[in-house]
């Protein structure tokens, strides 16, 4: 046995960590925001003196809690099993077998990686688990992490490679690296990453603390109180509406680009990927650094994404699905978020596929799904004639983006097509952002023909994939006869057929 | 690269050699199904159905609102779907346990038909509730891996037959489907 397994050779029930309770006591200080409404409370009804001791208690009661916890927690790494006994009053007795577990994620928080400690979660990928927190040890030293993940990674491969690779399982280090990303392909990729979220965030902290705050930057008084200053500005912006508007709308845009590119760096600094001997291992994060590795046995299928900018540069985003899902509860796993054409397809071929080539002929669906969108396109005409009818001129809006809707429906529609190889389906759809997601036969669970009220006028269906994993497989506007002919194709390729 | 090749137009023909999936004679849902569909839609209806009737004459009647319309309206919806609408879907409900899949059709607006192949299957169960145990029936609930559509209901099955479907099904399961 190798030298990580020495250090977690422990068959009795351990601990986490005593150092955990240290970062449990930096974590008392954000818990006592919570408090701060109480502890004014306790100021103004019962005089200034009582609230340090009030503090004083809240902390202790908070300390108390947390080693309460760690007192009660304890974890077991059995030949085959992980066993977790939890809980302060009511006890959580809980075995994960590796041979369910999907994932070994490790992050480590700024705290933890001062303190050199590390979060495991043990992810079984069961598909009714809601948060998908079926096992979380916070937390281990960096060292055991790695060893109970190793320890899984070495159990997995013994099942799923009879050859035992095993100098590349207890070699991390010599895992070659299949895709990394240099700080400018991150700034690059964070240029792609536009996002306006950041505006919610303000919106809900000027909402939060109203009255906290001196000022009102949503109150048309502070915008005129801070422009009063210079009435000859006031005068230019007012005669000229446009200039704030172009102002506006390049604040916009820069806000919008600087935070994707924050929000990239963040979390896709240092972006590798390792090709382990059962599956890729991806490390990646600025502050927070996550390590998850993913079994390629479990990936079902691949989504290949990219937009208008992008497609223009040669760059696309690479994504697997498996019934593991990813940080921050994403369905697909993050595999490249910005890789270039060959790049894409090496990745791909790791999971066993492959991007239809140019010569591929590819299969429009039906032009009857214009009808869906013409039903729909029916609900705003409607409603803005009937404004317009009890005489409000804005219900001319519903009716102007009417055919709007419809001319974006027929864009899309005239990209959706989708190609069968005879042992793997790619479907493409969307014309501004694109998304090409490849499918092997060998990952349907089930087949599904729908046909609605409305398909049924136009002969057509809706062919729905059952897959372990992932955010749903399904062509809509097949004709009925081909969606039945590809469902058949599909499922004797897919090698359950007898 | 791939994804600007422009797409070719709207096939004309069938791309792929027809199959007899949508030929195999099903086997129908027992009769007594019929009346398990009415009870379970008249049960969730009826409360809705009064609730309307009731509003419309002691709310909108006395305070001289157009009324009437809902107290013949409702009613007759209520009819529609107890009475007719089991009774169609109920032709359009069937089975077939295909040498290596279970084929599973069901409804009449929304149409569904569900391919699973046995060697898919992760667990099976046979359900009889209190309405279908009082009128000799059985579902036959198969569940798999996937993260849509992963429960298929065979509903209206005779209780002898979704025995046999189930032990028929589990020979064919897989230890790990994995």
């Amino acid at each position: 046995m190798s030298d990580t397994d020495a250090a977690l050779a422990h068959s009795e029930p351990q601990k986490l960590h005593p150092l955990t309770l240290v970062m449990a006591l930096v974590r008392v200080a954000p818990r006592m925001v919570g408090a701060i409404p109480a502890l004014v409370g306790i100021g103004v009804t019962a005089g200034g003196q009582y609230v340090v001791p009030a503090i004083a208690v809240i902390a202790i009661a908070s300390l108390i809690g947390s080693w309460l916890h760690w007192a009660r927690f304890t974890f077991q790494i059995a030949d085959d099993e992980i066993r977790i006994d939890s809980g302060v009053l009511s006890r959580t007795h809980r075995a994960i077998p590796f041979d369910r577990i999907q994932d070994v994620a490790i992050e480590r928080s700024p705290l933890a990686r001062v303190l050199g400690m590390a979060r495991v979660k043990i992810e079984t990928g069961a598909a009714g688990a809601g948060d998908g927190e079926e096992g979380v040890l916070d937390a281990l030293t960096l060292a055991d992490a790695e060893a109970l993940r190793d320890r899984v990674r070495q159990y997995r491969s013994g099942v799923a490679l009879p050859t035992g690779d095993n100098a590349a399982v207890t070699a991390p280090a010599d895992d070659p690296v299949v895709y990394t990303m240099s700080v400018r392909r991150v700034l690059t990729a964070g240029l792609f990453n536009f996002s306006l979220g950041i505006f919610a965030v303000l919106f809900g902290l000027f909402q939060t603390f109203d009255d906290v705050l001196p000022f009102d930057p949503f109150a048309k008084d502070f915008w005129i109180g801070l422009l009063a200053s210079d009435n000859r500005l006031v005068q230019i912006i007012a005669a000229h509406q446009w200039i704030a508007a172009v102002a506006g709308a390049i604040s916009l845009l820069f806000l919008g680009i600087a935070t994707g590119v924050i929000r990239s760096v963040i979390r896709d600094y240092g972006f590798t990927l390792t090709r382990t001997a059962t599956g890729l291992r991806r490390q990646r994060g600025l502050t927070t650094r996550s390590d998850v590795l993913l079994p390629l046995a479990k990936v079902r299928a691949a989504k290949v994404e990219t937009g208008p900018v992008r497609r223009r540069l040669g760059f696309y985003a690479v994504q697997f699905e498996s019934l593991a899902r990813d940080e921050h509860k994403q369905a697909d796993h993050v595999i490249a978020p910005l890789a270039t054409d060959g790049e894409a397809n090496d990745l791909l071929a790791l999971a066993a596929m492959q991007r239809p080539d140019a010569s591929t002929a590819w299969h429009r669906v039906h032009p009857a799904l214009m009808a869906g969108y013409a039903f729909v396109a029916c609900l705003p005409v409607i409603g803005g004639l009937t404004a317009v009818s009890f005489g409000q001129p804005l219900g001319w809006i519903g009716v102007a983006i009417a055919p709007l809707f419809l001319l974006a429906g027929w864009i899309g529609w005239r990209r959706t097509a989708w190609t069968w190889d005879g042992r793997q389906l790619a479907v493409r759809s969307g014309a501004w952002r694109q998304d090409l997601r490849l499918l092997p036969a060998s990952s349907i669970e089930s087949a599904d023909v729908f046909i609605g009220p409305l398909a049924r006028r136009f002969a057509i269906a809706t062919l729905t994939l059952g897959v372990a994993g992932g955010s749903g497989h399904s062509i809509a506007a097949l004709r009925e006869a081909d969606a039945r002919a590809l469902r058949h194709a599909l499922l004797s390729a897919s090698g359950a057929a007898a | 690269m791939t994804d600007i090749t422009p797409p070719v137009a709207a096939p004309e023909t069938v791309l792929l050699p027809v199959h007899d999936d949508g030929e195999t004679a099903l086997q129908p849902c027992q009769p007594g199904f019929v009346h398990v569909m009415r009870l379970r839609t008249a049960m969730l209806l009826i409360g809705p159905v009064v609730g309307a009737v009731l509003i419309d004459q002691l709310v909108l009647k006395p305070k001289g609102l157009p009324s009437g319309f809902l107290t013949v309206a409702a009613p007759l919806l209520f009819l529609l779907f107890v009475a007719i609408a089991p009774q169609r879907r109920f032709l359009r409900i069937g089975h077939a346990l295909l040498p290596d899949r279970l084929r599973a059709v069901d409804g009449y607006l929304f149409h569904r038909d569900t391919l699973v192949p046995f060697a898919r299957v992760q667990h099976i169960d046979v359900t009889r509730g209190p309405l279908e145990r009082m009128f000799g029936v059985a579902s036959l609930v198969v569940h798999t891996a996937g993260t849509h559509n992963s429960i298929v209901t065979l509903p209206g099955l005779s209780p002898g037959d979704a025995d046999a479907m189930r032990e028929t099904i589990r020979h064919h399961i897989r230890a790990d489907p994995a």
